[in-house]
């Protein structure tokens, strides 16, 4: 790999230890996958930061790094914590667990890192631009960031992102580089050129994600304008059933203007269809079990925005939720700060649900509490539930996952009617 | 016994009996770093142990964070000894080049073979895996 002086500098120690060492490393894998050279980045992000998924050797390594001097050269954020950052004792967290959250928090403090706990930080002020080198992990940050906004990053993967932060350079190959990034599989809507539902979204994600494997696919036939936050779940569960880094939407991703411009230079590879059958098959996949009293009703993966809680709070209708079932919402500080001044917070807590802070029920002890059904409007939590929480799952719409609050069991929601295909409005619940 | 070449991934050599897939696998959610067993109950070797074995799948999938259980696992003694893929992506090769880095545990990685390892290899097959050579040699 030619490098430049600076990084042979940082290479021979001379920025200090951990420099040296996050540069021997990002070299090694940078010569494994046949990168010429590495690519200055403008921002990195961490998902070596929830204990519950680090364990151990995650918390020797930061500490290790911070020992060693490790400062962040380029702007780095954080994934989400272990625990909710502020009531993790109310979240039954335990100490032990708690302890080593709370050591990872502080080595990462210590190199300087920006403390957002967040899967979005593209969503929070730290998003990158149409073409720019990014060094990121967070399998649904990476994939969104790729297809929606046209940045560019390969997902990256936990120690590595610490030490591109540390560096400010990552290997490049892969997504770094336009010949990579076109299509090579055709995915065809047809679903009689009807719009997505909301609940949807996360449903082709989840069939993309396991069909596409590391194939860049472009979906053609998307009707209407899909929000931000329906993009956000369909992409965190395509990014959990598969690898997938990148999809091209055709008139969404800024590198798919049209069919043609997604395909660049390479040929058509395979062509796969989604129907109104595909579409219920895969639905049916996300449930483990088809019906059940539900303990929890868990909402935010990726974090929820301000409008996804707007829209439970108004769903609610100002009913409460069922006496031995919880509705719990992981968002961000940002948006939690937001609802407390909106008021909405304190309405949602009213009514008996609560709102947790940088963490998500993936990643926090979820399962200290002994629940037995979980149900939830992401894609993602569907996939990973079963083992991060250990607990049966089923997948519904935010509406559906209301009335279950509400009753304590699936129930069909009253809004059933304003869900019927071709109605624009239809689903936005 | 035969020889197959392919691309190393990671350095390393070493040897087991195989454990093999056609599906997808992610080490999150898929793996207890604490026993080597399989958790994804949504997999089809749910209950079997990657501990010493050669784990044979077709790619990675899900996760980002998969480095740091392969890390753990390096950590609590239950890697796999080798792995073999169609298309080994960077989570699994940088995840091969920090157990080595941070816990001193070498897990060779190879994809690109000349065969399909998924339809060529079986389940218990002794498997040697030279990464660092670029070959397997698979025996019965």
């Amino acid at each position: 790999m030619i490098l430049t002086q600076e990084e042979e500098a940082m290479l021979r120690g001379d920025e200090g230890e951990a420099a040296k060492l996050a540069m021997e490393i990002l070299v090694k894998v940078g010569e494994k996958f046949g990168a010429k050279r590495l690519v200055p980045v403008a921002s990195a992000h961490i998902v070596l930061a929830m204990y519950k998924s680090i364990f151990d050797a995650g918390v020797e390594v930061c500490e290790k790094f911070a020992a060693m001097g490790a400062r962040f050269r380029v702007p780095t954020t954080l994934d989400p914590s272990g625990m909710d950052t502020q009531k993790w004792r109310e979240f039954k967290t335990p100490d032990a667990y708690a302890e080593k959250q709370l050591r990872v928090a502080k080595a990462y403090e210590q190199m300087g890192a920006i403390m957002s706990w967040t899967c979005l930080p593209h969503f929070t002020g730290s998003a990158p631009r149409f073409g720019e080198h990014v060094g990121w992990t967070e399998s649904s940050a990476v994939a969104f960031i790729n297809s929606v906004l046209g940045a560019r990053s390969n997902r990256e993967t936990a120690v590595l992102d610490v030490c591109i932060g540390i560096t400010g350079r990552t290997p490049e190959y892969g997504l770094h580089l336009q010949e990579n990034r076109y299509g090579k599989a055709l995915v065809k809507m047809e679903i009689g050129g009807r719009m997505l539902q909301t609940w949807e979204y996360p449903v082709l994600g989840y069939f993309l994600g396991k069909t596409l494997g590391s194939e860049i696919g472009v979906v053609e036939g998307l009707v209407g304008s899909p929000k931000m936050d329906e993009l956000k779940s369909m992409l965190a569960a395509a990014a959990a059933t598969g690898p997938l880094a990148m999809v091209h939407l055709v008139g969404i991703t800024p590198e798919a203007r049209t069919r043609a411009e997604a395909f660049g230079p390479n040929h058509l590879e395979r062509t796969v269809t989604v129907t109104e059958e595909t579409l219920k098959t895969t639905r049916a996949e996300m449930c483990t079990v088809k019906s059940a009293k539900i303990d929890l009703v868990a909402l935010g993966c990726p974090h929820y925005s301000i409008a996804e809680i707007q829209n439970v709070v108004k769903l609610l209708a100002g009913r409460k939720v069922a006496a031995n079932t919880e509705l719990w919402i992981y968002t961000t500080k940002q948006v939690r700060d937001l609802a407390d001044r909106m008021g909405i917070m304190a309405e949602l807590l009213g009514l008996g649900g609560k709102i947790a802070t940088e963490t998500c029920m993936l990643i926090s002890p979820v399962e200290t509490w002994g629940f037995k059904t979980l149900m939830t409007d992401s894609g993602k939590c569907s996939y990973y539930a079963p083992v991060q929480c250990k607990t049966d799952v089923i997948f519904g719409s935010a509406a559906e996952c209301v009335e279950a609050a509400v009753n304590g069991r699936v129930v069909a929601p009253q809004q059933a009617k304003s869900r019927l295909p071709g109605d624009p409005e239809g689903g936005r619940a | 016994m035969k020889t197959f070449k392919g691309k190393g991934v990671t350095d390393g050599k070493n040897a087991g009996p195989a454990l093999v897939t056609g599906q997808m696998f992610g080490f999150w959610g898929g793996v207890d770093p604490a026993t080597g067993i399989i958790i994804d109950q949504r997999h089809e070797l749910y209950g079997q142990s990657i501990k010493g074995k050669v784990f044979v799948f077709p790619e990675g999938r899900g996760s980002t964070v998969g480095a740091a259980i392969i890390l753990e696992l390096a950590r609590c003694g239950n890697a796999p000894a080798a792995i073999i893929n169609h298309h080994t992506e960077g989570i699994l090769a940088a995840g091969g080049i920090l157990a080595d880095k941070f816990y001193n545990t070498k897990l060779p990685i190879i994809d690109g073979l000349e065969i399909d390892p998924i339809t060529e290899i079986k389940t218990g097959d002794w498997v040697e895996v030279d990464a660092t050579a670029g070959f397997i040699t698979v025996g019965k």
